[in-house]
């Protein structure tokens, strides 16, 4: 199996190549061109995990409740994957000890031997205007993530603060907690940061430039009204 | 305070280094990520009426924020919409913002909040124009799109909606292509005439142009 990053930039796309007998996972809808010695199928598991109630997890996360999977079987052949953002792709090849949590959508895919397995967030998803389940990914293989923007990896040693929307992905060894920006909880909301995260421990940690609820924002209000 | 831009031209985001004791000053909602400790205090966009002008009128915020370090630390800014950053450093005059286009700056820089009246709402980016004033000081402008920046002696046209900064030495008055045929039929429905000597910056993308492309093909 080998994974490229093709066209690096705001508009990358990823090209997996698969030898007879592998396969490879994505978010359903991923796929923008595959070749036809490929067998395509759905499924809610991965690694030999998961049902309905992981499926309806990665949901109310902000992926896809299906699954796609790629097989190859007779021969060779590669297929290609692609966000719904324009931004920047990274793959992070993962040995069985490492887990990785992604936030809502960032996602795109992995090898078949990855665990995907939604978190509930609790509380803190719903009032950090993140989403109540973060996605955790776990076990050997490549794993594909997106950025909407630039995406930049911080090699995180103490604590860092995070706007809502700027996270990406983080590793096993970090947690977070929501919390006010910096100074009063008036003159935070009043800077127009209502609530940030708080990420603390060690590991690796991947932001994005832009975040899409603000970017959504912007347009949205420009766009006419939703009607029913 | 040392600033580094990165991802330029489509995703520029700011990456400010602070020195203890020095601050940055930010436009609201801005912050993407920083070293734990930063003190937030919101500043208000220059005058209370311009500010409550440029929070209801102008759809911007009321407040700025200004981000201080206790110890030295990073804080990295970006703004809503892909586009570029560009640093400016002031000259004796200063220069005018247009809405959305600035992203932070030198606490120590004096900044008002004006309304231009027809030609600001004609202008296509909004009646509340930033003044900002502090001769070396530096600004960062943020653009939906590549950001150009040109020095004009003499006049240049300039299309609604692409306003970024101009510097006082230049004026402008809203103005029409001329004749009633490129008026209807050029596309371009009202023009800028900028006037004078000074820098202007321009962005190459238009946000309302954006929605207005794509509002018609949203579902009913």
């Amino acid at each position: 199996m080998q994974v490229r990053v093709l066209d690096p930039g705001a508009f990358a796309h990823a090209r997996v190549r698969l030898e007879p007998g592998e396969s490879f996972v994505s978010e359903a809808g991923a796929m923008f061109r595959m070749d036809p010695v490929l067998d395509l199928d759905v499924t809610v598991r991965t690694g030999g995990r998961g049902g309905v109630w992981t499926g309806l997890g990665r949901m109310l996360g902000g992926d896809s409740f299906f699954l796609s999977t790629y097989t190859a079987t007779t021969a060779p052949g590669e297929v290609s994957l692609a966000p719904v953002l324009p931004g920047e792709l990274r793959v992070l090849d993962g040995t069985s000890a490492d887990a990785w949590t992604c936030t809502g959508g960032s996602f795109l895919g992995c090898g078949p031997e990855i665990v995907l397995e939604p978190r509930f967030q609790g509380l803190k998803g719903l009032v950090s205007g993140e989403r109540l389940f973060f996605l955790e990914a776990r076990g050997p293989g490549p794993l594909i993530v997106a950025a909407f923007g630039a995406l930049r990896a911080v090699e995180l040693q103490g604590e860092l603060t995070v706007d809502t929307g700027h996270l990406v992905a983080f590793e096993s060894g970090i947690s977070y907690r929501i919390g006010k920006a910096g100074g009063s909880w008036v003159q935070s909301f009043l800077g127009g940061e209502r609530l940030v995260l708080h990420l603390e421990g060690r590991g690796r940690l991947l932001l994005q430039s832009h975040a899409p609820p603000a970017f959504g924002r912007a347009l949205g209000r420009l766009l006419p009204p939703r009607e029913g | 305070m040392e600033t580094r831009l990165h991802g330029n031209p489509d995703y520029g985001h700011l990456e400010v280094r602070l020195e203890a004791g020095e601050a940055v000053l930010a436009e609201s909602g801005a912050m993407a990520w920083m070293d734990s400790g930063l003190e937030l205090r919101a500043r208000m966009a220059g005058g209370f009426l311009r500010a409550l002008g440029r929070r209801f009128l102008g759809g911007e915020s009321f407040f700025l924020a200004e981000y201080r370090a206790p110890a030295a630390a990073t804080i990295h800014l970006a703004p809503s919409l892909p586009g570029s950053l560009r640093e400016a450093v002031l000259g004796a005059e200063g220069i005018w913002v247009a809405p959305g286009a600035f992203l932070a700056a030198e606490p120590e820089i004096e900044l008002r909040t004006r309304f231009l009246g027809w030609r600001g709402l004609f202008s296509g980016t909004g009646p509340f124009f930033l003044r900002l004033q502090g001769p070396g000081r530096r600004v960062v402008l943020a653009s939906y799109g590549a950001l150009v920046e040109e020095a004009v002696d003499g006049e240049r046209i300039v299309d609604t909606g692409h306003l970024v900064a101009w510097e006082p030495g230049l004026d402008f008055r809203v103005t029409t292509p001329g004749g009633w045929k490129p008026t209807l039929f050029s596309g371009e429905g009202l023009l800028l005439r900028f006037r004078g000597r000074g820098r202007l910056w321009l962005q190459t993308r238009n946000l309302p142009a954006t929605a207005a492309w794509l509002g018609p093909l949203l579902p009913a």
